[in-house]
C-alpha cells in the first residue's frame, strides 16, 4: 500500500501529455478493431489488447523512470550577458531501476541525458545564455522524457528558482592595447620621486649633477620608474557610454585576473580594490551598477 | 558478411535502420508463406541490394522499379476477373504486394520516412488477415515483444540485457490488461465474418461412406488427427466411443455401399432413460460431407441433418475446421421400426457366393428357430475358426470373400469381419449392415479431451432384432491379433512416453484452441452466465484474476530489482545490507575500508577484518583468480551465516 502511496505521489509530480504517436495508437486500436469485428479473429483482437495494454503499461514505467530524479543545480560558469556560459546541474536517480531517455529543459536549450544508473548521479552541462547584465533568475526547467514508447510526455517541473549574477559581456580594448595607447606605463615622466646611489650601468642622462658637485655619485629618480601597487582603472575615461564603460571595465578585470596584476576601479562614488576585494565581487559591482 | 556481422553485433547500439530490418524480418516472415514466387524474387534482390549496402544509382533503382512492377503483375496474374476481384483476400494480398515494393524501394535509399516507421505495424495487422492457428498465436505473441523490444532499444540506447529487461517488465504490465480485456471485451462482430475468406485447403480422411475389401481400402493407419473431442465431463468408457459415419447394406464383390433410399430425415423414438450426453468436436477438413457423432446421436450441428440410418451429414463438404456441439445417447442398440426396403436390403445376399457358407447358414437355420439363437451360432462360429485381427491381410477371393475370409485366409481387419458377419447374419434371415466411422480405444484421452485418428477409422455390425438396431463388435471375434509383426511392448517405454507427451501436447493446443482462438459471443455469455450462478467457479476465477495480477506484480519486483554489474559488488552487497540491518550506516565520502574499520570492533561483525582483507585485496589485484574470488564468496557467506 505504501508503495501505492509512494506512485501516486511521484505520479502527482509529474505532467503527462500525449504525444503524436498516441493518435497513431488510437489510429491502430481502431483499425485492429475493425478487423476483428470484420472477421472475428480472435489473433485480432490479442493484438489489439496487447496494443492496448501496452499502451496503458507505459504510464506506470514512465512515471517510475522520470518520477523521482532529482535534480539540483550544481554551479554555473561566470555568466557574461550576451555570451554563451554553461551551468551544471547534478541529476541524481535514487530508484533501483536506470532511467532513461531523459531530456533537460532549461532557460530555452534542450540537453539530452542518456541512461542514469540505478542510486548514480550524472552532472549535465546547460549552455545559458543572458541577454543582460544584472541579476539572472534560472528557473522554468523541467525534466522531460518520452520512455518507454514515445506515447506519453513525462514533464517533471524542477521547482526550485535560482538567482545567478550576470556580468557585463567583456568588450573593449584589450589591456595591453590600453597600456600602449599610454604614454608610460606607470606614472608620468616629469614626476621627480628622488635621487639614488648611481652605478656605471646607469644612464649619464639620468645622473643628479648638483650630487656629483658635491662630490657623491647619484642618479635622478622618476616617479613612472618606481614598481607600482596596482592599476588604477577609472569609471569616466574607460569609454563613453556606461554600459560600454562597463564591458570595458569587466574585460580589463578578467585580463588582469589572468595575468595576475592588481588593479583598482574607480567608480564615481566608490573605488573597487582588487587587494581587498574578490574578483567575483568586483564583477558583480559592474554588474549591478 | 560484415553486414550480418554489423547487424548482428549487440555490443553497439542498433542503428534505426538496423532496428527496421529487424522488426521486417519478424513481421514479414509469417508473410513468406502467402506470398507468390514472383514476389518472394523481388525480396530476395531487394535483400540483396540491401545486404551490398551501396546507396543504388538512379538506373539501379529504375530497374528495381520494373522488376517490381513485373512481380506485382505475375504475382496477381489469374485474379485478374471478377470472380477473384469480389474477395476481399486478393485486395489484402494487393496491399501487401505494394508495401513490399515502397518498403524496398524506400530502404534501398537508406532514409528513413514515416512509412518505413509505420510499416511494420501494417505487415502485422495485414498478416492476421491469413493465419489463425495456435502457431501463430504464439508467432504474435512473441511478434509484438519483439516490436516493444525494438521500439525500447531505439528509445534506451541502451544493451540488450537491459532492453529486454525493460521490454519483459512493459509486456507484464501489459498482461493483466490483455487478459481482462480478452475475457470481459465484447464480442461484436459483422455477420459473415469468413466473407471472402477460404478455409484450409489440406483434406484429411480415412472414411469415404464406403468400405472396400480389396487393396483399395483406405486404410490409413495414419497418426493424423481427424477430430477433437472434448466432453464437459471426463471421456466415456472405450466400448462407447463409436463415431457413427456412413451405413452400408449393399454389398458389391469388393466393397460394400450405402442405401440411397434412407436419406430421408430420422423419425426415431429415443430410450429416455440414458442421459443424453452433449459434446463438441473439432472436425478438420475432410471434404467429405459426414459429421461423426457419438452413437447414437440425437441432435444434429447447425446446418446438418441425421438420417433414417441415424447418418449425420453437413449441407456442405466439410473444406475447412469444422466445431460443432452434438447430443448422442450411448447406447448400442436403437429402437427403431425397419422399412420394406431397408428389410430387403439387410436381407440381400449373393446366392451364388459363399457356397460353403451359405451351407453353413442353412444347418444353423434348421437347427435354431430364434434370431438370437442363430446370432449366437455365428459368434460361436467367429470365434471357432481361430480368425487373426491383421491390418496386413492375406488376398481374399473376392467372389467368395465370405468363405475366403472365414475358411482360407483367416485373417483380416475391421472391414473384413464386419462383411463376412453381416453376410453370415443375412444368411441365416436377420437383417444386419455395417456401419463405418471412428472408434477410439480410449487412449488417446486427457481428462476430457479425446483424440480420434485416422487409424481409429473402423467398420463394426448392426442386426435388427426385437425390433431394435444391436451393435456388434466383430472384430472382438478374432483369436489372435498381428500388428505388421510389432507388438504393443516393442513399443517400449520411451515410445509410449513420447506418445503421452504428444498426447499432452495436442491437448493443451486443443484447450487453446477451445478456450482462446475460437473463444466467441456466445462462449462469453456462458462464461457470464456461470459467473452470476455458480459462487465456486465465481471464487475460482477471481482467484485466478488475483494470481494473475500477483505474478504479474512479482515479476514487476524481481525485474526492478537493481542489476548488479561488478561481480566483486555482487557478492559484498548482501553484506552491506546486513551490516545496514544492524544500524551501521556508511556515511558520505566514506570509503568501503574505512567503513569497514569504524564498524569491525562490533563483537558481531568480527568477521568483517577477514572480508574486509580479501574485498580489497581482489579490488586491487591485476589478475584476481578464481579460488581468490570463490575464497571471498566462502567468507562472505560465513558472515551472512553467523547472523
Amino acid at each position: 500500500m505504501n508503495s501505492f502511496q509512494t506512485f501516486n505521489q511521484t505520479r502527482k509530480r509529474l505532467k503527462q501529455r500525449a504525444s503524436w504517436y498516441s493518435l497513431l495508437v488510437v489510429v491502430m486500436l481502431f483499425g485492429f478493431f475493425l478487423e476483428a469485428y470484420m472477421h472475428n479473429f480472435n489473433l485480432v483482437y490479442i493484438t489489439l489488447f496487447f496494443v492496448f495494454g501496452l499502451a496503458m503499461s507505459a504510464s506506470p514505467l514512465g512515471i517510475l523512470n522520470i518520477g523521482n530524479t532529482q535534480v539540483t543545480l550544481k554551479s554555473c560558469e561566470r555568466l557574461f550577458a550576451h555570451e554563451k556560459s554553461h551551468c551544471y546541474f547534478l541529476c541524481h536517480n535514487p530508484n533501483t531501476f536506470e532511467s532513461y531517455a531523459l531530456e533537460l529543459h532549461c532557460m530555452g536549450n534542450n540537453t539530452a541525458i542518456k541512461q542514469i544508473g540505478s542510486q548514480k548521479s550524472v552532472t549535465i552541462k546547460v549552455p545559458i545564455l543572458a541577454k543582460k547584465r544584472g541579476e539572472f533568475e534560472i528557473n522554468n526547467c523541467t525534466l522531460e522524457s518520452l520512455f518507454p514508447l514515445y506515447t506519453i510526455h513525462f514533464i517533471l517541473p524542477l521547482t526550485y528558482s535560482e538567482k545567478r549574477t550576470t556580468y557585463p559581456q567583456p568588450k573593449g580594448i584589450t589591456l595591453q592595447e590600453y597600456l600602449a595607447k599610454r604614454k608610460t606605463s606607470f606614472g608620468d615622466e616629469q614626476d621627480f620621486d628622488g635621487i639614488r646611489q648611481a652605478n656605471e650601468a646607469h644612464n649619464l642622462a639620468r645622473i643628479h649633477w648638483p650630487s656629483v658637485a658635491k662630490g657623491e655619485s647619484a642618479i635622478k629618480i622618476f616617479d613612472h620608474e618606481l614598481p607600482q601597487d596596482a592599476l588604477n582603472f577609472d569609471f569616466f575615461t574607460a569609454a563613453k557610454e556606461d554600459e560600454a564603460r562597463l564591458s570595458q571595465l569587466t574585460l580589463w578585470t578578467l585580463e588582469c585576473e589572468q595575468k595576475g596584476l592588481d588593479f583598482n576601479i574607480v567608480l564615481p562614488h566608490e573605488i573597487l580594490y582588487s587587494k581587498r576585494m574578490q574578483v567575483d565581487e568586483i564583477l558583480t559591482k559592474l554588474a549591478l551598477y | 558478411m560484415k553486414f550480418l556481422q554489423n547487424w548482428l553485433s549487440t555490443n553497439t547500439v542498433p542503428s534505426p535502420l538496423r532496428l527496421l530490418d529487424f522488426a521486417y524480418l519478424v513481421v514479414i516472415l509469417p508473410l513468406l508463406s502467402i506470398i507468390k514466387l514472383p514476389m518472394l524474387l523481388f525480396l530476395l534482390l531487394s535483400s540483396i541490394l540491401i545486404i551490398k549496402e551501396k546507396k543504388p544509382t538512379n538506373l539501379t533503382q529504375i530497374l528495381v522499379g520494373i522488376f517490381a512492377l513485373l512481380s506485382l503483375f505475375f504475382s496477381l496474374y489469374g485474379s485478374f476477373n471478377f470472380a477473384g476481384i469480389s474477395r476481399l483476400k486478393l485486395f489484402i494480398e494487393l496491399l501487401i504486394y505494394i508495401l513490399f515494393i515502397a518498403i524496398s524501394m524506400q530502404r534501398l535509399t537508406g532514409v528513413i520516412n514515416i512509412y518505413l516507421k509505420l510499416s511494420p505495424l501494417f505487415l502485422l495487422a495485414l498478416s492476421l488477415f491469413f493465419f489463425h492457428s495456435v502457431s501463430m498465436l504464439f508467432y504474435v505473441v512473441i511478434e509484438i515483444f519483439i516490436l516493444t523490444l525494438l521500439i525500447l532499444w531505439q528509445i534506451m540506447q541502451s544493451n540488450f540485457s537491459r532492453v529486454f529487461r525493460v521490454s519483459s517488465l512493459l509486456f507484464l504490465t501489459a498482461l493483466p490488461w490483455v487478459i481482462l480485456l480478452f475475457i470481459f471485451f465484447p464480442r461484436i462482430s459483422f455477420e459473415h465474418a469468413n466473407y471472402g475468406f477460404k478455409g484450409e485447403s489440406v483434406k484429411r480422411m480415412g472414411h469415404d461412406g464406403k468400405m472396400y475389401l480389396d487393396n483399395t481400402a483406405l486404410l490409413v493407419p495414419s497418426e493424423r488427427i481427424v477430430m477433437e473431442v472434448g466432453f464437459k465431463e471426463k471421456v466415456p468408457k472405450p466400448d462407447m466411443l463409436y463415431f457413427r459415419g456412413s451405413v452400408l447394406y449393399e454389398d458389391k464383390n469388393n466393397h460394400w455401399e450405402p442405401l440411397v433410399l434412407n436419406n430421408a430425415p430420422r423419425q426415431i423414438d429415443f430410450n429416455t432413460t440414458i442421459n443424453p450426453l452433449s459434446y463438441k468436436v473439432t472436425l478438420y477438413p475432410t471434404n467429405k460431407h459426414w459429421l461423426y457423432l457419438l452413437d447414437m446421436p440425437i441432435t444434429a450441428p447447425k446446418n446438418a441433418q441425421i438420417n433414417t440410418d441415424l447418418e449425420t451429414t453437413a449441407i456442405e463438404n466439410v473444406t475447412k475446421i469444422l466445431h460443432y456441439n452434438a447430443t448422442s445417447i450411448l447406447s448400442s442398440q436403437i429402437k427403431q421400426p425397419i422399412s420394406k426396403p431397408t428389410r430387403r436390403a439387410s436381407l440381400t445376399y449373393n446366392t451364388k457366393a459363399n457356397p460353403k457358407s451359405q451351407h453353413l447358414a442353412k444347418q444353423i437355420r434348421e437347427a435354431f428357430t430364434l434370431p438370437s439363437q442363430r446370432l449366437l451360432a455365428i459368434e460361436k462360429l467367429f470365434k471357432t475358426q481361430d480368425l487373426t485381427y491383421s491390418l496386413s491381410p492375406k488376398p481374399l477371393d473376392l467372389n467368395h470373400s465370405t468363405d475366403s475370409f472365414l475358411w482360407e485366409s483367416k485373417e483380416g481387419y475391421c472391414v473384413h469381419f464386419a462383411a463376412a458377419f453381416t453376410t453370415m447374419a443375412r444368411m441365416v434371415e436377420i437383417p444386419a449392415r455395417i456401419v463405418t466411422g471412428y472408434k477410439s480405444n480410449g487412449e488417446k484421452s486427457v481428462k476430457n479431451y479425446l483424440v480420434v485418428r485416422e487409424k481409429d477409422a473402423h467398420a463394426w455390425v448392426e442386426v435388427y432384432m426385437n425390433h431394435q438396431w444391436n451393435r456388434v463388435e466383430t472384430t472382438a471375434f478374432a483369436s489372435h491379433v498381428k500388428l505388421n509383426g510389432e507388438t504393443k511392448e516393442a513399443q517400449g517405454a520411451l515410445s509410449y512416453q513420447l506418445s503421452q507427451l504428444n498426447l499432452t501436447l495436442l491437448y493443451v493446443k486443443y484447450q487453446i484452441e477451445t478456450w482462446i482462438l475460437e473463444y466467441n459471443y456466445l462462449r462469453q455469455m456462458k462464461l457470464f452466465d456461470t459467473l452470476k450462478t455458480d459462487v465456486g467457479f465465481l471464487l475460482k476465477f477471481v482467484l485466478l484474476l488475483l494470481f494473475i495480477i500477483i505474478a504479474s506484480s512479482f515479476a514487476w519486483k524481481v525485474l526492478r530489482e537493481q542489476v548488479c554489474e561488478d561481480r566483486l559488488l555482487c557478492m559484498i552487497y548482501p553484506v552491506l545490507k546486513k551490516v545496514e540491518k544492524l544500524h551501521y550506516h556508511r556515511e558520505d565520502k566514506e570509503s568501503l575500508q574505512q567503513f569497514f574499520h569504524r564498524i569491525e570492533s562490533d563483537s558481531r561483525l568480527f568477521q568483517l577484518k577477514s572480508l574486509n582483507q580479501l574485498y580489497h585485496k581482489l579490488r586491487y589485484a591485476p589478475h584476481p583468480t578464481k579460488e581468490e574470488y570463490k575464497a571471498f564468496e566462502r567468507v562472505a557467506k560465513l558472515f551472512l551465516k553467523s547472523f
